[in-house]
């Protein structure tokens, strides 16, 4: 059986820059080289018809709806776009709250915005993770975010570019990555119970 | 008559400044005395908690340290008061933390925002000027239910917390009773500390940060790792 790659551009606000990289033809062509035959996209609010539209324009072969039935993933999310892009199936959808069980249950590698949730999440399930910071967005630090991940070694980073996403997926597949610890710190507990006690 | 008025004016003046010089931990008076107190558990006694949720990745990682100090923070017996500003923050609790806390008392605080995130600088002052006054009330009763318990207020990085700590701080210099406040610098922040963070820095009881990087610059902050 094939793998799935997991896409998620935050809760927020749209990332129209990393879909529009990700629905490129060589990087699609890419993920399929590697093996990868399904693509889950949480794409964001509103982006729905742009994400139709940058298939079509990839050539993907959209699909129909079934007399209205959506299709579901794991965790019970609704696709709501969905496409073949030659072996490649491609599933959208705008957003869910249930996106930890559907990378948990789902994901073989995570390519995602550089929110913190978003990579915390997915380390923590000990997941493959490429990300992409959105540096359009002000005060929110992505860029510094990704590096610094990077830096420790425990995710690949990339621009929001097919180029970069070839390079970034070559290299997230054979270096190797550190595992993040859990949150929890016996020291800060001890702190937590002291300044309460104090 | 008048200069007896100034007399006591004077005097209540500097007692102010030597309970603010003893409250605010950045002058390190209180440190050093704390040290000789008696620090028994207080196992019989019921932990009351604040915490703020802001919005987005502050709420997120407000949760996630909940979740991961849920064996500390939320015993059963535990009341905790919930401060947000933004709904979807709120049912992001429910969803998560909120699901599953027995024998944990919840009570909800709705906050005004203080700032939109990238809001002009006339209505940042605005919106701050009328949150600052609509807080005033919630934090004033919420010092009421603290005062003598065993307590802590626990924030991370949104507007709101500067108007938080800032007006229990104040609340514990008039009023003589203790405001426990341990701030947690966001993930986000990776080489430079936060609006937030650094107005809070030399006033919370304790300043954590999530990357050694930063523990370096800043002599009071404490780094464990990251933590949410």
């Amino acid at each position: 059986m094939g793998s799935t790659v997991v896409v998620t551009c935050g809760a927020t606000v749209p990332f129209p820059e990393l879909i529009a990289a990700l629905l490129d033809k060589q990087v699609l062509d890419t993920l399929l080289r590697m093996q990868y035959t399904k693509l889950i996209v949480q794409y964001g609010r509103g982006f729905t018809s742009e994400f139709k539209q940058l298939l079509d324009c990839v050539g993907a072969r959209l699909e129909a709806s079934t007399n209205g039935k959506t299709p579901t993933l794991a965790a019970g999310v609704e696709v709501q776009v969905r496409a073949h892009f030659q072996a490649l199936e491609i599933c959208g959808f705008e957003f869910t709250g249930a996106i930890h069980q559907l990378l948990r249950d789902e994901a073989d590698l995570v390519i995602s915005h550089a929110g913190t949730g978003s990579i915390v999440d997915a380390l923590r399930l000990g997941k493959r993770l490429l990300v992409v910071a959105n540096t359009s967005l002000m005060d929110n630090h992505q860029l510094q975010i990704a590096l610094k991940f990077e830096s420790r070694g425990h995710l690949q980073s990339a621009a929001a570019q097919p180029k970069a996403l070839i390079a970034a997926l070559r290299e997230v597949e054979t270096a190797p990555q550190a595992p993040l610890p859990h949150g929890y710190n016996s020291s800060f507990e001890r702190l937590l119970m002291d300044v309460a006690q104090s | 008559m008048g200069y007896t008025l100034c007399l006591f004016a004077l005097i209540f003046l500097q007692a102010l400044v030597v309970r603010t010089l003893w409250v605010v931990p950045i002058f390190g008076i209180r440190e050093g005395a704390e040290l000789s107190e008696k620090r028994g558990f207080q196992a019989g006694q019921a932990l009351r908690l604040f915490v703020f949720l802001g919005s987005g990745g502050h709420t997120g990682e407000m949760l996630r340290l909940l979740e991961n100090y849920r064996t500390a923070l939320l015993r059963p017996g535990t009341q905790l008061y919930v401060g947000f500003s933004d709904e979807a923050s709120l049912l992001k609790f429910q969803a998560t933390v909120g699901a599953d806390l027995p024998d944990v008392e919840v009570k909800f605080l709705r906050f005004s925002k203080a700032r939109e995130v990238g809001a002009s600088s006339l209505a940042s002052v605005r919106s701050v000027a009328f949150s600052f006054a609509q807080s005033l009330w919630c934090l004033t009763w919420l010092k009421w239910q603290f005062v003598g318990q065993q307590q802590l207020v626990l924030l991370n990085g949104p507007g709101t917390c500067c108007i938080i700590a800032g007006w229990l701080k104040f609340l514990e210099i008039v009023t003589l009773t203790r405001s426990k406040i341990v701030y947690v610098e966001s993930l986000a922040r990776t080489d430079t500390l936060s609006l937030s963070g650094k107005l809070l820095y030399p006033l919370v009881d304790e300043f954590v940060v999530q990357w050694s990087e930063l523990c370096e610059q800043y002599d009071r902050a404490r780094c464990y790792g990251i933590l949410v």
